[in-house]
């Protein structure tokens, strides 16, 4: 009589091989040879890569001004909101102080997706959202003599003013190179402030620059009149109320600022307006002291 | 013992085969890639985007560095190559005159790309 013994099936050697099959396999996958996508649409860049072909789209759309194609090729991307994007990308560029012609491309092209940006309201010459913890960028009714642009020219004699002070600036910060004041008929009652990278040079804008009076601040930026000039930013006092203004960072505190009644050249009662001039000190500063007007 | 090692065998090859499925299908590290592995279609819009930004900015160095994003061994040939093709297949003519710019300032310009060329004057 023969007796078959039927071989019994081992689970434990089953499971242990499909153990270290599993882990070998996961191994290679992930750190051997782990999966590379070719062939991709621009929704699958990094992120570099994905600006610079956002960034693309918006030099794109300065030249062909085709709002549809750019939508359609911002499609591509997979945004939850391209818009948005756009505009986010804008504003970080910005921040960043990349080269203008880049942020004005994407700032233009966020604003004709109808999404409004703290740079398109700079580079793109319309007047965007205030920035988060600004109130409000003032604007003069229009001055008598306004600023020529673009080729402004601002004070560059320190003007002696009765009562302005400045704090002094911190170390690498900007100094009130000059100050004018002047009495304007109508128009007047206007801090005009422009932020120089020197001396005479060009205008500083995105530079925030904040007003104060009886505790209350208002914080806006340069810029947002690039007519006159990239720097330039304004602000209207109220009748008899007196400010402090600071380069947020950069400047010292100049106070002594006062909206109040004065005289014309014609004889005419008018309003005090102010024009300070922001940029980092010369290396020898040659300030001339000037006569008020 | 000979039983035990040919089960185990299997359930390696078994598993091996479930890990570098689920290994692929659910990558641990960042998939995304660059400029130079979009599909052909997205580079050739790419291409098209350079040369209209080009036509705004004349920034000849910086056309040629976002052509240089797609690494493509010979970019000259490739816009030329590009050009043609949508040429041949008679596409948006604003899209073709943004390539043969590209390809006239490569110094590649060939009979059917003559059309398209800017006037004089203009890059």
């Amino acid at each position: 009589m023969t007796t078959i013994v039927k071989p019994r099936f081992s689970w434990a050697a089953l499971l242990l091989g499909l153990l270290a099959g599993i882990g070998g396999g996961l191994a290679y996958a992930w750190l051997v040879n782990p999966v590379k996508y070719v062939d991709v649409a621009p929704g699958q860049l990094g992120e570099a890569d994905r600006q610079a072909y956002v960034l693309l789209i918006a030099e794109a759309y300065i030249q062909d001004q085709d709002l549809e194609r750019a939508q359609a090729r911002l499609l591509g991307l997979d945004s939850r909101d391209a818009a948005a994007e756009v505009a986010s990308q804008a504003d970080s560029a910005l921040l960043r102080g990349v080269p203008g012609e880049e942020v004005s491309a994407l700032a233009i092209l966020a604003e004709a997706l109808g999404q409004p940006s703290q740079a398109a309201g700079i580079f793109s010459g319309s007047v965007a959202a205030p920035p988060a913890v600004a109130v409000t960028t003032a604007t003069p009714p229009a001055p008598t003599s306004a600023p020529a642009p673009p080729t402004v020219a601002p004070p560059t004699g320190l003007t002696t003013s009765p009562g302005v002070t400045m704090e002094p600036e911190p170390p690498g910060g900007l100094e009130l190179v000059a100050l004018e004041t002047s009495c304007l008929a109508s128009g007047g009652g206007v801090i005009e402030g422009y932020v120089f990278d020197e001396v005479g040079g060009a205008g500083l804008p995105a530079i925030p620059v904040v007003v104060s009076q009886g505790g209350v601040s208002e914080r806006f930026l340069t810029g947002f009149k690039r007519d006159i000039s990239p720097g330039y930013a304004d602000y209207v006092m109220t009748e008899g109320t007196s400010y402090t203004v600071v380069v947020e960072g950069l400047s010292g505190i100049v106070s002594g600022i006062e909206d109040t009644a004065c005289v014309t050249d014609d004889g005419d009662t008018g309003r005090l307006n102010y024009v300070l001039v922001f940029a980092p000190p010369a290396p020898n500063p040659t300030l001339e002291s000037t006569s008020a007007p | 013992m000979r039983r035990f090692l040919a089960t185990f065998l299997i359930g390696l090859g078994l598993g091996t085969l479930a890990g570098v499925l689920a290994g692929w299908g659910f990558p641990i590290q960042d998939t995304r890639t660059g400029l130079d592995q979009l599909h052909p279609d997205y580079k050739a819009e790419y291409v098209v985007m350079v040369g209209t930004a080009y036509a705004a900015s004349e920034d000849w160095d910086q056309a040629q560095a976002w052509l240089g994003e797609l690494a493509e061994p010979d970019p000259a040939g490739y816009v030329v190559a590009l050009a043609e093709r949508f040429i041949a297949e008679g596409r948006n003519p604003d899209d073709i005159r943004s390539l043969v710019r590209l390809a006239s300032r490569f110094g590649y310009v060939s009979q059917p790309m003559q059309p398209y060329l800017p006037p004089a004057g203009q890059p």
